[in-house]
């Protein structure tokens, strides 16, 4: 249940993000890189309930300890990304000008599209040493 | 790590599902272990080779000077 009901959370608070992009009058290039950045991470987390979709529906666990083991490892190269990521956006802020509340949005959807990105590529790369 | 997983489970005439199902996975982990593109925890390697009825090492072929 917990595997479902995680993703579809996040799916909900993505759509509630679009939504609030779109009736907030008309779009920056900083609202459209958002709204990029937050279909990418809508079509990584489709992708990650689908996965589960399917065990769910071949009556498999939902988890196990390659699924669990890609969970962990992605969030753990996700964090060392993410700490670069601060890092580019604090020496950014420096040359461009914008309000903080922007910068703040953008590293949230670059670490959540980090995550699924290193998620996407472990399972594509498999992890022989994981 | 390589593995002699498909070779067993083509002679105990076992789908990737019929085995997964046997040792609790999920299939995508045998397939997986077939691709040599995860290596299995010691439990998982140890429920795999009682489904086949040998030793691990008889299973999986472990590179000592690779330290794999």
């Amino acid at each position: 249940m917990k595997s479902f009901f995680v993703p579809l959370l996040v799916l909900a608070i993505l759509l509630a993000g679009i939504l609030l992009l779109f009736f907030t009058g008309p779009l920056s290039t900083l609202d459209l890189i958002q709204v990029a950045a937050l279909f990418f991470i809508l079509a990584g987390t489709a992708l990650f309930v689908a996965d589960r979709y399917k065990s769910y529906r071949r009556r498999e666990p939902a988890e196990d300890e390659l699924s669990k083991a890609l969970c962990r490892n992605a969030a753990s190269a996700s964090f060392y990304v993410s700490l670069f990521l601060w890092l580019f956006l604090k020496i950014l802020s420096r040359r461009i000008a914008l309000s903080t509340g922007n910068w703040i949005t953008l590293g949230i959807l670059g670490m959540a599209l980090s995550n699924i990105m290193i998620w996407c590529f472990m399972k594509w790369r498999g992890m022989r040493n994981g | 790590m390589d593995n002699k997983i498909k070779e067993f489970r083509a002679k105990f005439n076992l789908t990737q599902q019929e085995l997964a199902d046997k040792v609790r996975v999920r299939r995508e982990t045998i397939v997986f272990l077939e691709k040599n593109k995860y290596n299995p925890s010691l439990m998982l390697a140890r429920q795999l080779s009682r489904v086949f009825d040998v030793v691990i090492e008889e299973l999986f072929i472990f590179d000592e000077e690779k330290g794999e």
